[in-house]
C-alpha cells in the first residue's frame, strides 16, 4: 500500500533527522510491540548513529536513579579506601543515543530525572547533549508512558501499522550526507513567515505546548540541511508539522476522538475564522513580503500553506488510531503519575514506622544504618586482621576493617496505598441520582486521601459495555471534571463491569497498590457479555463474573441501590464474597458519607 | 554554569513574572506556587531568576553562606569567631537551588560525608540542599508529587528557618531560610493544604493563545537555542535596568506607607472570601507594599490590592466541591462582589 510505505518512510526520516540532530529534537517514543518491524526500525537508525560515530545505550528497564546518576560504589570504596564514583548512565550517554525500553513501566523518579537531564544537557553544551528513543509497549488503557518525556521528545511513531511487507525499501543515506547535513545545520536559517505559518498551523490544530512548536521549526532547519538548503522552505514546513505534530501533542482532538469526523468540520469552520482574522494581518504580511513575493509568484500564500499542513497532518495520523475511540490518548495524558507507583514497595526503605535494620547495600536513597554496620564488623576485626599479610596489618589495624557483608540498611514500613474502584451502575432512570451518590462518596474519598495518600477510580456501566470514566486519580480537579459530565442511561452490562473492574484491580495489585471495588448496582443486570439484551443470559454472565472477582480475592463492597433489597443483589454480592451494604433511600450527601466510611473501614480491614 | 534564559526576555506570563518580582523585592512573602501546563515556560522563568539577583555578602568557606553582618552565625562561624579569627567576606551569587523530583532524603537534609566516615573515621556532616539554599531560592518542580516524607520535612524547615539533623549520630543545626519557589500541574494530583499554605503567592500560567506572541517566544528560543552567548548579551541592558529597579525597590520598600484604610480593607476581603489563618492578610500587606514599591510609590493604593489579591489569596480559597471554576475565576468573582458592595 502506497500510504504505508510514505508513512513508513517517514519513520526513516525520523532517524535520520534524528541522526543528524539529537541535540535539537531529543527523541522519539516509539509506540509499537516488539516485533520484526520495530526491530528492523532500531537496526536502521542504530546503522545511521554509528555511521556518524555515536552509539545506541540500553538502559536496563527498571533503571533506578543510582544508575542514572552514578553513585558510590562500595566494594571499590572499601578496598581502595577512598571514594570511588561509579560513572552514571546519564554521564556515559552524552554524545550518544539512549535507548528506553518499556518506558510506560518506568519509575516516576527515573523519568524525571532524565527528563532534567534532557533539559540541562542538551541546550547549551553541545558535548554534553544526548537523544532518546523509548520504546513505549503499552497495550492497556492504564499503563501509559509519562507525559512529561513526551511532551520532551520531538517525534512520535506509530509502527504497529506496518506489515513485513511494508518495510522492504528504506531511505539510503549514507555517512557524509548526515556529516554534511551536521555541518550544515547550524547555519540554516528559516524566514519568519514559514515560522509564524507553523505556529499558526499548530494553533489550530490544538497544539499548546511550546516545545512542540520550538521542535517543529528545528525539524524543519534538520530536514533543510539534510536536503541541502541554506534555508527552510515549504516542503521542510509541512513535512516537519506532519512529523511533529503527532496527535498526542495536540489536546482537542484527542479529548473528542470519538467524535472525530465533527471534529474535523469545526476544525475546518476555525480555519475560516483563523483566515479572516488574518487577513489583516496577512496585509502588513504582504506588503512586508512583496519582495519575496514578486521572487515567486507560484509558491501559495501563506493561509493556504496553513492549510495544507493542516490537512498533512490529519492525513498522517494512523487509521487505526482513529478507530481506537478515547482509550488510549485522554489518559497519556493524565494518568502519568500512576506510572510511577511501581515502587511503591520500594519506597519502604526511605520513610514510615522504622523497623529493625536488615543486611543491604545504601542504594537508591537507602539508608545506612551506620551503628548496625560497625557492630557486625567488630566480631570479625581479628579474624580479618589475622588473613592479611603484615604490610597490609598496620594499614588496616587503625580502623576497622569493613566487608561490604557488614553494610546494614534502614528499614521502615509504609502501608501500601490503597485504591478505591468505584464500579456503578449508570444505567436506566434511577441513574441519576444514584450517580449523585456515587459523586458524593468519590469526593468524601478524596477530601480524605491527603492523610489516607489514596487514590480513587470510577468505572461506569452503560448501554452495552463498561468504561473507565476516571482513572486512578488523587487529583480533586480532574476527578470533578470527568464526573460532572458522566451520562445516564441505558442497559446494566454488570458482567461486563465486573469483568473491567477486575482487570484495573489486578493491573493496580500488579503496581503494589492495594484495590478495593465499591460495586453500587441494583443487580438487575439485562447486557450480558456479548452486549446482547436479555435477563437470564446476563444475570449467568454476570454471576461467572463475579465468580472471577472472588477467585482474585479482592476486598469487595456491594452497595444495593434498589429501593428493596434484592434477591439477586443479594446472590451477586456472596458469589464474588462482597459485604452487602443495603442502601435503599438517603439523601446524596448523608448515603455517599456511608459508602465512603465502609470503604475506609474495608481499607483498614 | 549553565547559560539561563534572560527574565526580561521572556514573552507575556505577565502575572507569573510579577509574582516572581515581588518575591525578589521583598523575600518575606515567602515563595510563589505556579501551577499550570507542561511547555509555558515555568521551568524556563524560574532558572532565568538566578541572572536577577544581586550579589550579596557572605562569609567566605561558609557551606551556608552565612551573612557577616546577621546576629546569628551557624555554629561554624560562630565558632571561628570565638577563636578570633577574622572572618573573610566575599560577595556571592544568591543561589538558587534545584530540588530534583526524585531527591532523597540525605541529598534534601544532609547527611553524614560517607567518604570521610569510611575512608578517615571522621564523622562529619555534608551539608544537602537545604544548606546550600539558605538565603537564596528552592525550586521544586513538580511539587505537587513530592514525596510525603519530604513534604513534611520542607514544611518543617520553611517554617522553622532551621534545619535540625538528628542522625546516624550526628546532632546539628543550620539555618535553612529560603523562598520556596514550587511549580506543577494540577491534574497530575493535589498539593496538600499545608505546603500550599507555606506558598505567599500562587499564579496559574497557561500557553498563550495569541498566535503572534507565540512566534515571538519561538523566535526568541530559536535565538537563545543558537547562541546563548551573543543572545544574554543582547539583553543585557535590559536586563541591568531590571535588576537596578529592583534593587531600587528594595531600598524604597521600607518607606512604602500603607494606610489603615487600606489595610482594614485587605481584612475585609479576607473575611469574605473566607480564607484561612492570618497568613494571607499578611502577604496581602507585604505584597501590596512591593508592588508600591516596584512602581516607585511610597503610598500603597486600591489598586496594588486589587492586583495582590488574587496572587495572594486564589490558593487559600476553601475548597467547595462542587464550584469547578478556578481559583481565579472564583477569586475574581468575589472580589467583583466585594467591591461592589464594600464602599471604598
Amino acid at each position: 500500500m502506497k500510504s504505508d510505505r510514505t508513512a513508513w518512510f517517514d519513520a526513516n526520516l525520523i532517524a535520520i533527522l534524528l541522526a543528524i540532530n539529537p541535540r535539537g529534537l531529543k527523541g522519539v517514543t516509539v509506540k509499537s510491540q516488539f516485533g520484526p518491524v520495530r526491530d528492523a526500525w532500531l537496526k536502521y537508525l542504530k546503522d545511521l548513529t554509528v555511521s556518524c560515530g555515536s552509539q545506541i545505550l540500553k538502559a536496563p528497564a527498571n533503571i533506578s536513579a543510582d544508575q542514572l546518576k552514578g553513585a558510590l560504589d562500595i566494594e571499590a570504596s572499601l578496598q581502595s579506601a577512598s571514594l570511588v564514583m561509579s560513572k552514571g548512565l546519564l554521564e556515559r550517554v552524552e554524545g550518544n543515543l539512549l535507548l528506553l525500553p518499556m518506558v510506560e513501566r518506568m519509575d516516576l523518579q527515573a523519568i524525571a530525572l532524565i527528563s532534567q537531564a534532557l533539559d540541562e544537557k542538551n541546550t547549551i553544551n553541545a558535548a554534553t547533549h544526548f537523544g532518546i528513543v523509548a520504546f513505549d509497549e503499552s497495550d492497556n488503557v492504564d499503563e501509559v508512558i509519562s507525559a512529561r518525556l513526551l511532551d520532551r521528545l520531538a517525534f512520535e511513531l506509530y509502527l504497529d501499522q506496518f506489515s513485513i511487507a511494508d518495510i522492504n525499501d528504506y531511505l539510503e543515506v549514507d555517512a557524509e550526507d548526515i556529516a554534511k547535513a551536521k555541518k550544515r545545520l547550524p547555519s540554516v536559517t528559516c524566514s519568519n513567515e514559514y515560522l509564524e505559518v507553523m505556529t499558526k498551523a499548530g494553533l489550530s490544530l490544538g497544539v499548546s505546548s511550546f516545545r512542540a512548536n520550538q521542535f517543529a521549526l528545528e525539524t524543519a532547519k534538520t530536514l533543510a540541511a539534510l536536503r541541502g538548503l541554506a534555508e527552510v522552505g515549504q516542503d521542510e514546513v509541512i513535512d516537519a508539522a506532519r512529523l511533529v505534530y503527532t496527535p498526542s501533542k495536540r489536546m482537542h482532538i484527542n479529548s473528542e476522538m470519538d467524535q472525530a469526523d465533527q471534529e474535523s468540520e469545526e476544525h475546518w469552520d476555525n480555519q475560516d475564522q483563523d483566515a479572516e482574522n488574518q487577513a489583516d494581518d496577512s496585509q502588513n504580511d504582504s506588503q512586508r513580503d512583496s519582495e519575496s513575493d514578486l521572487q515567486d509568484q507560484e509558491r501559495p500564500s501563506n493561509e493556504d500553506l496553513e492549510d495544507i499542513i493542516v490537512e498533512a497532518v490529519k492525513s498522517s495520523i494512523p487509521p487505526q488510531l482513529l478507530h481506537q475511540p478515547k482509550k488510549k490518548l485522554p489518559a497519556g495524558k493524565s494518568t502519568a503519575h500512576v506510572s510511577g507507583k511501581s515502587g511503591a514497595v520500594q519506597k519502604n526503605f526511605l520513610s514510615g514506622r522504622p523497623l529493625t535494620s536488615r543486611k543491604g547495600r545504601p542504594q537508591d536513597g537507602r539508608r545506612l544504618d551506620i551503628l548496625k554496620s560497625i557492630r557486625a564488623a567488630i566480631p570479625w576485626q581479628r579474624l580479618r586482621g589475622m588473613m592479611l599479610n603484615e604490610d597490609q596489618q598496620k594499614v588496616v589495624r587503625t580502623r576497622i576493617d569493613f566487608r561490604t557483608e557488614d553494610l546494614h540498611i534502614k528499614q521502615y514500613l509504609r502501608r501500601r496505598g490503597t485504591v478505591t474502584i468505584f464500579l456503578v451502575d449508570a444505567s436506566g432512570s434511577s441513574a441519576t441520582q444514584r450517580l449523585a451518590e456515587a459523586k458524593g462518596a468519590l469526593e468524601e474519598l478524596l477530601a480524605q486521601c491527603y492523610i489516607r495518600r489514596d487514590e480513587v477510580a470510577m468505572v461506569s456501566m452503560r448501554g452495552a459495555k463498561a468504561e473507565i470514566v476516571l482513572p486512578p486519580t488523587r487529583s480533586l480537579v480532574r476527578a470533578k471534571r470527568n464526573l460532572a459530565a458522566l451520562p445516564g442511561g441505558g442497559g446494566t452490562p454488570l458482567a461486563a463491569g465486573f469483568r473491567a473492574a477486575n482487570e484495573m484491580a489486578i493491573s493496580l495489585e500488579r503496581k503494589g497498590l492495594t484495590p478495593i471495588i465499591v460495586v453500587m448496582s441494583d443487580g438487575k443486570a439485562n447486557v450480558n457479555l456479548k452486549g446482547v439484551g436479555g435477563r437470564e443470559s446476563a444475570h449467568s454472565d454476570a454471576l461467572m463474573a463475579a465468580k472471577e472477582l472472588r477467585i482474585k480475592n479482592h476486598r469487595l463492597l456491594f452497595v444495593d441501590t434498589s429501593p428493596k433489597p434484592e434477591i439477586l443483589a443479594q446472590e451477586l454480592s456472596s458469589a464474588m464474597a462482597a459485604q452487602y451494604f443495603p442502601l435503599p433511600f438517603a439523601s446524596s450527601t448523608s448515603s455517599g458519607k456511608k459508602i465512603s466510611q465502609a470503604a475506609m473501614q474495608l481499607a483498614n480491614s | 554554569m549553565a547559560l539561563n534564559f534572560p527574565f526580561t526576555a521572556i514573552v507575556s506570563q505577565a502575572e507569573m513574572k510579577l509574582a516572581i518580582t515581588l518575591c525578589t523585592i521583598d523575600p518575606l512573602i515567602g515563595g510563589v506556587l505556579i501551577f499550570g501546563d507542561r511547555g509555558t515556560g515555568k521551568s524556563t522563568t524560574i532558572r532565568s531568576l538566578a541572572g536577577l539577583l544581586p550579589s550579596m555578602k557572605s562569609i567566605a568557606g561558609c557551606h551556608y553562606h552565612c551573612n557577616p553582618d546577621a546576629k546569628i552565625l551557624c555554629s561554624e562561624c560562630e565558632a571561628k569567631k570565638e577563636q578570633g579569627n577574622k572572618l573573610k567576606v566575599e560577595n556571592v551569587a544568591v543561589p538558587v537551588v534545584d530540588l530534583p523530583l526524585g531527591a532523597t532524603e540525605d541529598r534534601v537534609v544532609g547527611a553524614l560525608d560517607i567518604e570521610k566516615a569510611l575512608t578517615q573515621g571522621i564523622k562529619s556532616f555534608e551539608p544537602g540542599l537545604l544548606a546550600k539554599a539558605n538565603r537564596g531560592y528552592l525550586y521544586i518542580d513538580e511539587v505537587n508529587l513530592l514525596e510525603d516524607h519530604l513534604v513534611d520535612l520542607l514544611i518543617d524547615v520553611a517554617a522553622s528557618g532551621e534545619n535540625i539533623i538528628e542522625r546516624e549520630g550526628l546532632s546539628i543545626r543550620h539555618p535553612a531560610r529560603f523562598v520556596l519557589i514550587g511549580s506543577g500541574n494540577p491534574e497530575e494530583g493535589e498539593l496538600r493544604p499545608q505546603m500550599l499554605d507555606r506558598f505567599g503567592l500562587s499564579t496559574e500560567v497557561r500557553t498563550p493563545s495569541d498566535f503572534k506572541e507565540r512566534v515571538e517566544i519561538i523566535k526568541r528560543r530559536d535565538e537563545f537555542e543558537k547562541n546563548p552567548e551573543k543572545f544574554i548579551a543582547a539583553w543585557s541592558k535590559p536586563e541591568e535596568e531590571f535588576k537596578k529597579k529592583i534593587s531600587k525597590s528594595q531600598k524604597l520598600l521600607d518607606q512604602v506607607e500603607v494606610e489603615d484604610e487600606l489595610l482594614e480593607l485587605a481584612t475585609k476581603l479576607c473575611a469574605h472570601l473566607g480564607t484561612d489563618g492570618l497568613r494571607g492578610e499578611l502577604t496581602l500587606l507585604r505584597g501590596v507594599r512591593a508592588l508600591a514599591a516596584f512602581e516607585g510609590k511610597k503610598k500603597a493604593n486600591l489598586n496594588h490590592l486589587k492586583k495582590i489579591a488574587p496572587l495572594a489569596l486564589g490558593h487559600r480559597l476553601r475548597r467547595n466541591p462542587l464550584d469547578d471554576s478556578s481559583s481565579g475565576a472564583r477569586i475574581d468573582r468575589a472580589m467583583q462582589e466585594f467591591f461592589a458592595t464594600s464602599p471604598k
